[in-house]
């Protein structure tokens, strides 16, 4: 699942300052290929030394000629790494046009810009300065936590990580406790946290936690962990209730 | 050293600890000139005051002294000139040269404040003193109540102007922040309360650790004022006089994160060598830089650009992790974290485990995950894991949660006896 169909796809970067080279760097190191816009040649000399699929157009990318040359309408994913806001707006907005279903990151130092790109459709916005003060705040106080998470988000293999269990439509665990599923007995996961439709989150779930329709359950674990957990959401009622259950309901009856 | 200069801290006359030299600033300040032209003029008063107030005593005490003959010479006094003579004896006993002097000093201030009770000026002026001393008097009183109403308006100028304009309240203020920091122990000190910093100090008070922040800004930025646990220092001095003020000697650590990098270098290098065990995270604008910085003590230097471009990646890499991460790790608005705990070497539930500790039932966390020393991570640790010196255990939790956890694993165990 993860990143692995990575190699072969394109990314477009534009801006190659400090950040963007870092960008191209770490997207050359994951197996995508890159295509770079920039006004300065001797950022862009930079950016092609950094592997040999990065291809380097210069140019003012706030142009649509420029935009439409590179190549973008085929591209995966923009990165808008502009020094400032207006630019990255700017050019969100005229990507997202050229191409509508164009993945845009970008990154924003204020709040009201951050709300600008996402309504121009921007699908992840990076602040700059929030991005900064956590990771030094984690350095201090958690520093483990920071590695543990790095190791997760940027784990090449796909052993053991983040899963995300989506109860769907018509499954039979609907307005189950998570005690009653036996979760935790028979498969040993850990529920660390359950997202609800709405987009809000439940921390360490009780066993008196119901599930309802379109929950995605949280936990760390392996590919096979996610399959059994799936089996065992998705088993019917009648598998469920023990015999001595439905003996006993069958007596009172 | 350069700390014991005292021309560098000429600006605040309470700003240092030091009680001597806090006296002698407040010596050569203008209040203080004022003070004693107070006192002098206090003094020139009361002494020739006194000066009368003697004369009028002693023609006083000779005019009481005749009455007692008098009265004594008679041969059978009634009951009310026997009460009388008591009453005269009395007062004779005590004209003293106490009593003189209160009284000098209530006539000068009653005449240096123009409250001047008439009645009292008459009879002290009038009812018994001969016509040159009278004479002397008024003479004495004119010159006075001209060099005391001058010395009074200097003294009130100064005074109005001292509290106005030299910042009475504002180094009341500051002592007062002196005192609150230094009865900090294991702060933070963070450089550059705008930006990141103030994403920082936002974060460490979260949760739940103080903070001293530092920043050329007269005021803390507007975000962090009224924030309990935060304290702020303008940084108008020399930064290891700063440090010094902000209890760098107790800090557990500091965070400089200013826009220039030759900026925070320097801060690094004063910090690391006024406390070698600080933690010292800084910024380095250019990647160039970190080297220089790991060098001068800062145990992590990093460039702001990495931790974004990092973010931006990870959004294509592993998006749903990277969402849930970032609401675990750096929303604003949420108060559970992932936390970690490190279990010490000194920890009594070692050798213990984690349904021995009844850790779910205690705390309502689930820990998911414990990162053991050699650096591998055991996933979803069942009730029968085992606790090592130095695993680190991983749970989603609040500061408070955090807290109880490490009160449950600190549990000497009673029930090890059953």
């Amino acid at each position: 699942m993860r990143h692995s169909d990575s190699s072969g796809s394109v990314c477009a970067v534009c801006g190659a300052g400090e950040t963007g080279l870092f960008v191209i760097k770490e997207l050359v190191r994951y197996g995508y290929s890159v295509r770079v816009v920039d006004i300065d040649p001797d950022a862009l000399e930079k950016a092609a030394d950094l592997g040999d699929n990065v291809n380097t157009i210069q140019g003012n990318c706030l142009t649509d000629s420029i935009l439409k040359k590179s190549g973008f309408i085929n591209v995966q994913a923009l990165f808008c790494v502009l020094p400032d806001d207006r630019s990255n707006v700017f050019l969100s907005l005229s990507a997202r046009r050229i191409n509508p279903e164009l993945e845009i990151y970008s990154v924003a130092s204020d709040i009201s810009a951050e709300r600008k790109l996402k309504l121009v459709g921007t699908r992840r916005t990076v602040n700059q300065d929030t991005a900064e003060g956590f990771r030094i705040s984690n350095e201090m106080i958690r520093p483990n936590v920071a590695r543990f998470l790095d190791r997760i988000v940027f784990a090449r293999e796909n052993t053991e990580g983040y899963l995300s269990i989506e109860i769907g439509k018509g499954c039979p665990s609907i307005g189950w406790t998570l005690k009653k599923l036996q979760l935790n007995g028979t498969t040993g996961v850990v529920i660390i946290a359950v997202r609800r439709s709405d987009d809000s989150y439940v921390y360490s779930p009780s066993g008196d936690f119901r599930l309802s329709e379109n929950d995605n359950l949280i936990c760390f674990g392996t590919e096979d962990e996610r399959v059994t957990i799936k089996n065992l959401l998705w088993r019917s009622k009648r598998d469920r209730t023990g015999r001595w259950k439905r003996l006993r309901h069958k007596f009172t009856k | 050293m350069s700390l014991r200069n005292t021309s560098r801290h000429s600006r605040s006359p309470f700003g240092r600890m030091n009680k001597w030299r806090g006296f002698a600033y407040f010596l050569s300040s203008k209040i203080a000139v004022a003070l004693t032209l107070f006192l002098v003029v206090m003094s020139i008063g009361i002494s020739g005051f006194l000066i009368f107030t003697t004369h009028r005593s002693g023609l006083l005490k000779e005019q009481l002294t005749n009455t007692l003959q008098n009265l004594r010479n008679m041969e059978s006094p009634t009951d009310s000139q026997m009460s009388e003579i008591a009453y005269i004896e009395m007062q004779l006993d005590e004209s003293t040269f106490a009593g003189e002097l209160l009284l000098s000093g209530y006539m000068t201030a009653i005449t240096i404040t123009t409250v001047g009770f008439d009645d009292v000026i008459r009879e002290y002026a009038y009812d018994f003193m001969d016509e040159e001393w009278r004479r002397a008097y008024n003479i004495w009183v004119t010159i006075f109540v001209l060099i005391a109403y001058m010395a009074i308006l200097y003294v009130n100028a100064n005074f109005v102007a001292y509290l106005v304009g030299t910042r009475l309240a504002e180094n009341m203020k500051r002592r007062m922040l002196l005192r609150n920091i230094s009865r900090l122990s294991g702060h933070y000190i963070v450089c550059g309360c705008s930006g990141a910093g103030s994403v920082v100090i936002s974060e460490f008070l979260r949760t739940g650790i103080p903070v001293v922040g530092i920043d050329v800004d007269k005021d803390p930025p507007c975000n962090l004022r009224k924030r309990n646990g935060f304290l702020y220092l303008t940084r108008d001095r020399s930064d290891d006089v700063l440090f010094e003020e902000a209890g760098i000697s107790k800090a557990r650590g500091l965070v400089s994160v200013l826009q220039d990098d030759s900026d925070n270098l320097y801060l690094t290098l004063t910090a690391h060598l006024m406390n070698k065990e600080l933690k010292i995270v800084s910024r380095a604008a250019g990647e160039e830089n970190e080297e220089k910085l790991a060098l001068v003590g800062a145990e992590v230097s990093f460039t702001p650009s990495i931790a974004v471009g990092k973010k931006l990646v990870a959004g294509i890499l592993n998006r749903e992790t990277m969402d849930f991460m970032e609401k675990m790790i750096d929303s604003k608005d949420q108060n559970c974290r992932i936390e970690e705990y490190t279990i010490k070497s000194d920890n009594p539930s070692i050798g213990k485990t984690l349904g021995e500790l009844k850790i779910g039932r205690r705390t309502c966390i689930s820990v998911f995950a414990v990162m053991k020393q050699n650096g591998s991570i055991v996933y979803n640790p069942g009730a029968d894991y085992v606790l090592e010196e130095a695993d680190i255990l991983l749970a989603i939790e609040t500061p408070e949660q955090l807290k109880l956890l490490a009160r449950t694993l600190h549990r000497r165990g009673k029930r090890k006896i059953l």
